[in-house]
């Protein structure tokens, strides 16, 4: 019986392709194209990329879109498979996913402030922390990911859990919508109205919450665990045979 | 000890197709046992329910006293692998995964059995035909060292000599090492004497749960002239009626006393035994 | 030993009977090992249970024995034992079968007796 700490490495492992396609295309890419080509494309490659705005630039919330649809839509198949064949609970999977998502917090805040400390630059990366406070706090930035990965992990799992429950047909076209429009918008190439609209949610809360961003991290944490809970005992009634039924 | 029982499992999909209804079923220990019936009879639901792969609508599994039901613990003395399952390594890297999550796999073992049975184990284990996929799970389930071994259909698409390699190998892992192995299929012939116990399950319930002999023993077949075999069968219970011309076979749902012998004998009727095959199909017949 | 077993009969009993037709042919001597039960199991494709079961018959019978750790051997005087059991019941296992083909095909039973003593050429006769 392998632990759950096990199996969070073998899930990071399993995805591990696509991992490694996000670090290519939204990090060595643009550091690449930053030393060798020209200031102008490098920048509108830089811009292109990490969706620049009125100057700031949302690296974290970029990398993390890539693993949210790396942890649901394309690592689905993969996860199902992976728990049938080793027999692997529901429960335990869903903790070990927890945990693996704990290790892609700490990944994304890692190569964030390892970015900013080799390109020093304040023009080059911004965080939505240094914006807050104009110092990088990286525990703060890992459990803002982390809600953030969670919150939109367990409305996926309780939203494949609960589409697995639905039969009819038409309804289950209607279902399908919603989360395919963000899709279709990051595909297409608006990917940065999908991260503006991540960063209109944090301004109004912060708005809200006069400012306060330890109070709004907090605030994300308990979302996203009553979201955890939720999800959690609607997965407990998934059946492996998903794309049968 | 690893007793499983099946307690009142029903398994309802959408608000009709009931798949299994009310099964109730004690499987021995250390047994080699058949779990037969038609195709779509729910020998597959029944097997991934024991397994905590799909979970029942009413009912539970227990082995050893605790629940199957999202149970690690208990689900590790258990190997099942479905049919359609892919693995996303090579098959040598599917060991290796396999004794992580089996800790008393014997890697050393699947490769000699893999190489007996001509799995080149470098191969990536997506591309293999369906008989190679099946030899490659029975592998993976017979060096895995498990307690509980589930097989669903060991032997589709495996060529005659393969088969024939495939079962000998199976009682001879069972032989050495005894643990429970409950070989789920419709190919009745080919595995009427690798199992001692026997359930045979018909339209999602069970309607024999015993050892192999006493089944056999519970029937048996008459042939003779038509007029003859009607008048034995007065107040018999009996199935599957041949006519051949003038000759009717019959099989008798009953055991075989002196009386019975007698009786054949006047009436110029023959009796025999009938064979586990013969048996299931007019048993499952709707 | 027999390769394979036909649907007359529990397959228990096709086993010791075939085991017992060895020793006859003294294939297996007295006093000597036969064959396991796993190596008869997996050689004959048959459940070790099965094979278990024809065994012990043969052991109820007092033709073989078993040496604890090391085997099933065959018992003393195993061959005459089967010989003499064999001979009891030789008349209702085959002369009574022939007597009954016989008789559908009307045939006497002083031709049979002819049969036996001059082979097939007393058909001719």
């Amino acid at each position: 019986m392998r632990n759950s700490f096990k199996i969070a490495i073998d899930i990071l492992y399993l995805n591990r392709a696509w991992t490694l396609i996000g670090y290519f295309f939204l990090v060595i890419s643009p550091m690449v194209a930053l030393v060798y080509l020209d200031m102008g494309v490098s920048n509108a490659y830089r811009d292109a990329v990490f969706v620049v705005e009125g100057g700031k630039e949302y690296f974290a919330e970029v990398l993390s879109i890539w693993f949210l649809l790396l942890f649901t839509f394309f690592s689905f198949g993969t996860n199902i498979d992976f728990m049938r064949v080793f027999n692997v609970t529901r429960k335990k999977f869903f903790a070990s996913y927890m945990i693996s998502l704990g290790i892609l917090s700490l990944l994304i805040a890692l190569t964030q402030k390892i970015i900013n400390t080799v390109f020093a630059s304040p023009n080059f990366v911004y965080s939505m922390y240094e914006f807050i406070y104009g110092d990088y706090f990286f525990v703060t930035s890992v459990v803002w990911l982390f809600s953030l990965l969670v919150l939109a992990s367990s409305l996926f799992c309780l939203y494949t859990s609960i589409f697995s429950g639905v039969k009819d047909p038409i309804v289950r076209l209607f279902m399908v919508v919603p989360p395919f429009l963000p899709l279709v918008l990051i595909f297409s190439g608006d990917f940065s109205s999908v991260i503006l609209f991540i960063m209109q949610v944090r301004t109004f809360s912060e708005n809200r919450l006069a400012g306060n961003p330890y109070l709004m991290v907090s605030l994300f944490l308990i979302s996203a665990t009553i979201c955890l809970f939720a999800s959690h005992s609607f997965v407990k009634k998934l059946s492996i045979d998903i794309w049968q039924h | 000890m690893n007793i499983i029982k099946i307690k009142d499992i029903t398994k309802i999909y959408g608000k009709k197709t009931k798949a299994l209804d009310n099964v109730n079923l004690t499987i021995e220990p250390n047994k080699i046992h058949g779990l037969l019936g038609r195709n779509g009879a729910g020998k597959t639901t029944l097997l991934n329910i024991m397994t905590n792969k799909i979970l029942p609508t009413n009912g539970d599994v227990t082995i050893g006293g605790e629940t199957v039901i999202e149970n690690d613990k208990v689900l590790s003395k258990i190997l099942y692998i479905m049919v359609d399952s892919t693995f996303p390594w090579k098959i040598h890297k599917v060991f290796r995964r396999m004794s992580e999550f089996y800790p008393e796999f014997d890697i050393e073992y699947a490769n000699s059995l893999a190489e007996k049975f001509e799995i080149n184990i470098s191969k990536d284990s997506k591309g293999m035909s369906t008989g190679e996929a099946s030899i490659f799970r029975a592998i993976v389930a017979l060096a895995s060292n498990a307690e509980i071994l589930l097989l669903d259909e060991p032997v589709l698409g495996v060529d005659p000599n393969h088969r024939e390699m495939l079962y000998k190998e199976i009682i001879k892992n069972y032989s050495e090492k005894p643990k429970t192995i409950i070989i789920s299929t419709h190919l009745i012939k080919e595995v009427a004497t690798v199992i001692e116990e026997v359930t045979i399950i018909k339209n999602g319930e069970i309607i024999r749960n015993q050892s192999v002999d006493t089944l056999l023993a519970s029937a048996y077949a008459i042939s003779g002239r038509a007029e003859d075999v009607d008048e034995y069968l007065t107040n018999r219970k009996y199935t599957s009626i041949e006519v051949i011309g003038e000759s009717k076979t019959v099989i008798v749902l009953e055991d075989v006393k002196d009386k019975d012998v007698k009786l054949a004998s006047k009436l110029s009727i023959q009796i025999g035994d009938v064979e586990l095959q013969k048996l299931c199909m007019s048993l499952t017949e709707n | 030993m027999l390769l394979k077993f036909k649907d007359d009969k529990p397959v228990y009993i096709q086993l010791a009977e075939s085991i017992e037709d060895d020793i006859l042919r003294e294939i297996f001597q007295e006093d000597t090992k036969i064959i396991s039960t796993t190596e008869i199991s997996v050689k004959l494709k048959i459940n070790p249970a099965t094979a278990l079961k024809g065994i012990t018959i043969l052991v109820d019978e007092g033709i073989a024995y078993k040496k604890r750790g090391v085997g099933m051997f065959v018992s003393k005087g195993a061959k005459n034992k089967i010989m003499t059991k064999r001979k009891n019941s030789f008349y209702e296992s085959f002369i009574q079968p022939i007597l009954g083909e016989a008789e559908k095909l009307e045939i006497s039973k002083e031709e049979i007796i002819e049969m036996i003593k001059g082979g097939k050429d007393s058909e001719h006769n």
